[in-house]
């Protein structure tokens, strides 16, 4: 079986920012990201946000209000880059 | 995250409606007469704060006994509380873009000049220092904009004037903390355009990842934050001071500090704290060179 996108996000999460003593299936898919949750800051945001380009080849823009959102959860952000990913294909083809 | 940026409560924001009113008076002053006749006004309203403002006397007192090691005289603490108000006053002149009062020098342009020059894009870091308004006026770079990123929520009132006095600096405004996403989405791309992004190091803001660096004597708190962005988005970082010299000049300084800044994985808090250190060294020889320019005026020294 596959992992899912869900459980290859939080492994990148914990790799990306170098959380120690988080065992990646432990972060729950739908709690906050940055402030209660796990407590990531501006420079988790950075980092993350780079390597979700690098992994999945899917660019946060700087002026997309929705950010947030997407940030919000690993289930948002796995929402958020199937769309771009859909996107992506659709343009391509 | 917020919660560095929140105990910086300097005497500026807290008495932020009746300073600006004062910058307002003094603007409308300077705007019929001219620099110069600000100059007993500015000296009334820091002789105020000199007697009243007992939060910020005590902090000069402890920046300048440990520069001068003896206790400073009440005219010490007086002219570098005159000093603030002047420079803040300045801060004005230099946002509408009126440079003629000032003489301006300049060391290390150059440096500046070779970045922009190779599109590489560069952190200038300051620290409260001096002006760092007269960094920007005095054009390092004209061509090239400066973002300056930082917390200007509990200076809301004074922003507002500021950003309506120059529109166009507002919009290279960046601000932290609503969004860390789309922030430092923000960064990248003007990094990426080879723009240049300002900050301060000399309190913690960025986030909440203080280093603590030994300074003047005793220990302080850093932000570690700056050196971090450098180090992920793989930029060259500058330093940058704005130093006051009475009357009315302005010495601009830009000196390169890393090329490259490089964390490893298995040590960066070791390696974070020595570049900090590093630049807690180099301020405080700005500090002691200039100590009128010192604008921290709060416990710097404070316990985290």
């Amino acid at each position: 079986m596959t992992e899912s996108l869900e459980d290859r996000l939080k492994k990148l999460i914990v790799e990306t920012l170098v959380l120690e003593d988080v065992e990646p299936s432990s972060i729950e898919t739908e709690a906050p990201l940055f402030g209660e949750g796990l407590g990531l800051d501006s420079i988790d945001a950075l980092e993350l946000a780079l390597a979700i380009h690098s992994e999945f080849g899917v660019r946060t823009r700087e002026d997309d209000e929705r950010n947030r959102e997407y940030y919000y959860s690993v289930k948002s952000l796995a929402e958020f880059i199937r769309r771009e990913q859909e996107k992506a294909t659709v343009e391509g083809s | 995250m917020t919660g560095g940026a929140r105990e910086e409560t300097t005497w500026l924001n807290k008495r932020e409606r009746g300073t600006l009113l004062g910058i307002r008076f003094a603007f409308a002053l300077a705007t019929v007469f001219g620099r110069t006749a600000t100059k007993p006004f500015v000296a009334v309203v820091a002789l105020w704060y000199r007697l009243f403002d007992r939060r910020a006397v005590r902090a000069s007192r402890e920046f300048l006994r440990r520069v001068r090691g003896r206790e400073p005289g009440f005219l010490e603490v007086y002219r570098h509380v005159r000093t603030f108000a002047q420079v803040t006053l300045d801060r004005i002149f230099l946002l509408r873009g009126r440079t003629g009062p000032f003489v301006f020098t300049r060391t290390g342009d150059e440096h500046l000049r070779r970045v922009v020059d190779e599109g590489r894009g560069a952190i200038l870091l300051g620290a409260h220092v001096g002006s760092y308004e007269a960094m920007r006026a005095g054009g390092a770079a004209d061509d090239v904009p400066i973002h300056v990123l930082g917390y200007f929520e509990n200076a809301r009132m004074i922003n507002a004037l500021f950003e309506r006095l120059s529109p166009e600096r507002a919009a290279h405004v960046i601000h932290l903390g609503r969004d860390p996403v789309s922030v430092m989405a923000r960064v990248k791309a003007r990094l990426d355009e080879g723009e240049l992004v300002a900050l301060l190091g000399d309190r913690v803001g960025l986030n909440d990842r203080a280093v603590r660096a030994r300074f003047l004597g005793g220990e302080a708190s850093f932000a570690g934050g700056p050196f971090l962005l450098a180090a992920v988005l793989g930029r060259p970082v500058f330093l940058v001071f704005g130093v006051y010299r009475p009357p009315n000049r302005y010495e601009l300084r830009c000196e390169p500090f890393a090329e490259r800044v490089v964390l490893p994985r298995a040590s960066r808090d070791e390696a974070l704290r020595e570049i900090v250190q590093r630049y807690a060294d180099r301020v405080a020889e700005v500090a002691r060179d200039a100590p009128e320019n010192w604008f921290n005026f709060f416990d710097f020294w404070s316990e985290p």
